[in-house]
């Protein structure tokens, strides 16, 4: 009878052991997410492809973003792919692009039911380049470093106080010159 | 024999269950790696000064922690190159939780009452609401304190940062006096607070641009640089329990409060994005957006806050 | 001896008589030659506070800042700023006493003018002393030469302040040449140095109508130029202020407004200097009643301009009551400040405005009680323009503690405000024991040329 049990007990094991791996695999059958851009009747479109044994998947929820700084910015609503397993998102053409000029978009599936969490990069260069190199630049200001003061600001402060300045020296060397008179005054004297 | 043949049931059942765990396990290990994100590159390159002194450009992924860095590396007049911060606050979501004003003092040291990060109770008119008002330095775009500082101790840095050399300070609080957000503190060597930044400094992972500890200088919130310069968020950003304040770059059209990421120019749109005494002038960097469909009622402050000296 | 004075335009004049002169000589060298008891007091008394004011500064320097000085985040400007205020207004007394009333010939001025000078230099290095002690980081003081923007408002006004002290010292002391020179050959028993110091600063002055025609050509260039230098030195102080949005210092008036509240100053401290070296230095004859009738009238007109200047700057805001200027204003008017506030207009516009109207109040020691008053009130009236202000900022303060919503000076504060006061009543003491207090030939000069009203009524 202990016996029996034991053997019941060790089928239960294996039973459940079998169970736990395969829900922790079972919840993945393998799908590949991938990313492509194109452009359909002149507008930026971009393409996210679900296949799961080389075949589209229907109705996986795909969401659409773009790399930025500090996180991810979404681009519109999340899309389900059809029955290709294609997302089609329309790609918004005003997004600044990062610092190469390219935008990093990413495609997302978030923890479907079959085919738990994916995820897919691309580059494209669909982003509005701005020119940085002159907003680098800093003017000259009144806010601005010391270098960059105003050219008037500047030019006029010298003037005043060469100006007054060079009067004051001026001055000095004619106190000297009372001395110098009657240095001389004591020669002839 | 009974006994022996119990023995190693005994013995085989855990060996069985044994094996059964670690495959589990494995199975569970297998599938994380196999469908994980690794540490990938950000792509952002960082200019560091290597040992030898030579100015590298890595990837910002490789950087560690920012106080492991000596500080001289990061020249505080240098603006992190093709950045322009920016913030926007939604009063709508502040229920002066302060767990912001927790992280930046944390973040810089601070004990109470000098805070760099400031929650107001404002009410504009008597009839209106009143709503909850979280105040940083605005990192002016035309600042009134640049403008009056007689040694370029504090300047306007390319990515939109006002930042304070405190090398150069000579502490005559001008720039104080020219700030209309009184958003500015000085140093007059608090005892407790001297105590605190001798206990702290040599902590990791702060934000040592800053250095509100030279006694007779003047400081202030500065966006946290060290973070942003390596993609991650201001602690005041990423410790609000609501998601109240938004970071982000202006050049990227983006700001994100750790969890949402909007673009921003369609957020000050659509929330009607304004800023803090805009007809004085000043450009604020900090944009509020109006507290209309708050996500919870006020709530009025159940505490007194910084009554100790 | 009598010397023969040639004027600029080579006109040989006999100065005063011999018994003139030598009266005039002894009457003004006696405080060189003598010291009395009161002197010394006077001295030793000065020296201790200005001692007091060093300790005190020590102490601030060496602990915390936060325990010794009553200054905190939000009233971050306190009485050093204030008193650097107020005496960068009492330099202009050289301005007004000694270059404005010789450009525009009144001729009382010619007692006056080294009284003038030597207040206003001193005056404007303890300004210097008062606004260095507010300074965060001392040691760093150079990095204002080093590092500074021209582009800030505390570099113009080091600007300014440097080339006024310059000009005022040399201003002071080329008159004095001449001064110097009857020093050096009157004066008995005195110690070699000063002797040799008398000999070094008066040039070798002898009087010769060469050295005459250069000691005017300069003292009337310095003496045209130090009027706009003037006025621009407490422009630029006022511009301190001006030049932030703060709604209090928010005016366009500030410059002019802070001009004639220094004129008014001058004239008050003018008043208050002369009384008291007629009385110390028994120079009744020469700082004569006519100079306070005339000096009381100068108090009465000062004052009129200041109170004009006063209604533009606070009764047209507090007509239009806006936001940013009520609470401001109404602190002023009936709040926390209203006791001070009244008492300084009283005291230093509204009597010096109508009782020196008064003949009798023209007398000097009425008038002097009224200046004293009127220096007192100047002062308080400088702190409120700088301080009341900053603890009604844009944004609220709350959450603060106690001692941050409020300002009132601590003990070390006012002990080096003190010494600054007492340090520039010795700098001037101490140039009056040394060196005479009135300037001879000017008066001699005046008298020459037949302008009796120097001295004597006309």
């Amino acid at each position: 009878m202990i016996n029996q049990m034991k053997v019941y007990i060790y089928f239960l094991i294996m039973c459940m052991s079998v169970f736990f791996t395969s829900v922790s695999y079972a919840q993945e059958k393998e799908a590949k997410l991938t990313i492509s851009f194109t452009q359909i009747d002149s507008v930026n479109v971009c393409k996210a492809l679900v296949t799961s044994d080389e075949k589209g998947v229907k109705d996986v929820s795909v969401k659409l973003f773009v790399h930025r700084l500090f996180g991810l910015l979404p681009v519109g609503e999340a899309v389900s792919t059809d029955e290709n397993g294609i997302a089609i998102f329309k790609f918004p053409s005003d997004i600044p692009a990062e610092s190469n000029g390219k935008l990093s978009v990413i495609a997302k599936v978030e923890d479907d039911d079959n085919y738990g969490s994916l995820d897919a990069k691309g580059e494209i260069n669909w982003g509005i380049v701005k020119n940085l190199s002159g907003s680098e630049k800093m003017e000259r200001s009144l806010s601005a470093s010391r270098e960059r003061a105003p050219i008037y600001f500047m030019v006029t402060s010298d003037l005043i106080i060469l100006g007054i300045w060079g009067t004051l020296i001026y001055i000095v060397f004619q106190v000297f010159k009372i001395k110098r008179i009657s240095n001389a005054n004591k020669k002839n004297n | 024999m009974k006994e022996e043949h119990e023995e190693s049931n005994r013995r085989n059942f855990l060996k069985l269950g044994l094996l059964a765990g670690t495959a589990t396990l494995a199975g569970i290990g297998l599938k994380n790696k196999i469908f994980a994100e690794g540490t990938e590159k950000t792509g952002e390159k960082v200019k560091v000064l290597t040992a030898d002194g030579k100015v590298v450009e890595v990837d910002s992924s490789a950087i560690a922690h920012p106080s492991e860095e000596k500080l001289a590396q990061f020249n505080i007049r240098q603006g992190i190159p093709g950045k322009k911060f920016i913030m926007v606050i939604d009063l709508a979501r502040c229920a002066n939780a302060r767990k912001c004003v927790e992280g930046c003092q944390s973040m810089h040291n601070l004990l109470p009452p000098i805070e760099y990060l400031k929650v107001k109770r404002m009410q504009d008119t008597e009839i209106t609401a009143p709503y909850w008002f979280p105040q940083t330095c605005y990192q002016c775009d035309n600042p009134p304190c640049t403008k009056v500082c007689p040694v370029d101790a504090t300047f306007k840095r390319t990515d939109g940062i006002v930042a304070i050399d405190s090398d150069r300070c000579i502490g005559c609080k001008f720039c104080m006096a020219a700030c209309p957000y009184s958003a500015r503190t000085f140093n007059f060597g608090r005892p407790q607070s001297q105590k605190n930044f001798e206990a702290h400094k040599n902590d990791k992972d702060k934000c040592c641009t800053t250095k509100n500890a030279t006694e007779g200088t003047v400081s202030k919130c500065d966006f946290c640089p060290e973070h942003s310069a390596n993609g991650k968020l201001p602690s005041c950003v990423t410790e609000c329990p609501n998601g109240t304040i938004f970071f982000g770059d202006e050049n990227e059209d983006a700001v994100t409060n750790g969890d949402e990421t909007f673009r921003l120019k369609e957020l000050l749109r659509s929330r009607a994005g304004y800023r803090q005494f805009e007809e004085l002038g000043t450009k604020p960097r900090v944009y509020y957006l109006p507290p209309v469909k708050r996500q919870f009622p006020f709530e009025e402050a159940t505490e007194v806050h910084n009554k100790e000296e | 001896m009598s010397q023969k004075n040639i004027t600029s335009d080579n006109h040989p004049h006999e100065t005063f008589t011999q018994e003139e002169y030598m009266i005039m000589k002894d009457d003004l060298l006696r405080p060189i030659q003598k010291i009395g008891l009161a002197g010394k007091i006077w001295i030793a008394f000065l020296v201790m506070i200005c001692l007091a004011g060093i300790y005190a500064y020590y102490i601030q320097e060496t602990k915390s800042k936060y325990v010794t000085v009553s200054l905190r985040d939000y009233t971050m400007w306190g009485v050093y700023i204030s008193n650097f205020v107020f005496f960068v207004a009492l330099s202009l007394i050289g301005v007004l006493m000694s270059a404005v009333l010789k450009l525009t010939h009144f001729e009382w001025y010619r007692p006056l003018s080294r009284i003038a000078e030597i207040i206003a230099v001193a005056a404007i290095m303890l300004a210097g002393v008062s606004i260095v002690a507010a300074m965060g980081r001392p040691d760093r003081l150079y990095y204002l030469v080093t590092h500074g923007r021209i582009q800030s408002p505390i570099v113009w006004d080091i600007l300014v302040i440097l080339t006024y002290v310059t000009t005022s010292i040399v201003l002071l002391f080329i008159p004095l040449i001449p001064s110097l020179s009857t020093c050096r050959n009157h004066l008995k028993n005195m110690p070699k140095w000063q002797m040799k110091m008398y000999e070094i600063f008066s040039f070798g002055w002898e009087g010769s109508a060469e050295q005459w025609k250069i000691l005017k050509k300069s003292v009337r260039i310095l003496t045209i130029m130090v009027v706009p230098l003037g006025v621009s030195i407490h422009t630029v102080t006022a511009w301190l202020f001006a030049t932030t949005l703060r709604s209090e210092w928010d005016s366009t008036n500030f410059g002019a407004y802070f001009v004639s509240g220094a004129f008014l100053l001058g004239v008050a401290g003018m008043v208050v200097a002369v009384f008291v070296f007629r009385k110390a230095y028994k120079l009744e004859k020469y700082l004569t009643p006519m100079h306070f009738d005339k000096l009381g009238m100068a108090l009465v007109f000062m004052s009129w301009v200041y109170i004009y200047f006063n209604i533009n700057e606070y009764l047209v805001p507090a007509y239009k009551m806006d936001g940013l200027h009520a609470n401001h204003l109404l602190n002023l008017f009936i709040g926390d400040e209203a006791f001070f506030y009244w008492s300084v207009i009283l005291f230093g516009m509204g009597i010096p405005a109508i009782l020196p109207l008064f003949p009798a109040m023209r007398k000097p020691l009425p008038l002097a009680i009224i200046a004293i008053g009127v220096v007192i009130a100047a002062w308080f009236k400088r702190y409120l323009i700088v301080i009341p202000g900053l603890v009604h900022p844009y944004l609220p303060i709350q959450d603060v503690p106690d001692s941050w919503k409020h300002y009132s000076p601590s003990l070390v504060e006012m002990t080096i405000v003190s010494a600054t006061f007492a340090a520039m009543l010795l700098i001037v003491t101490l140039f009056s024991r040394f060196f005479p207090i009135i300037s001879v030939w000017e008066v001699a000069e005046g008298k020459l040329e037949g302008k009796d009203e120097i001295i004597n009524y006309k």
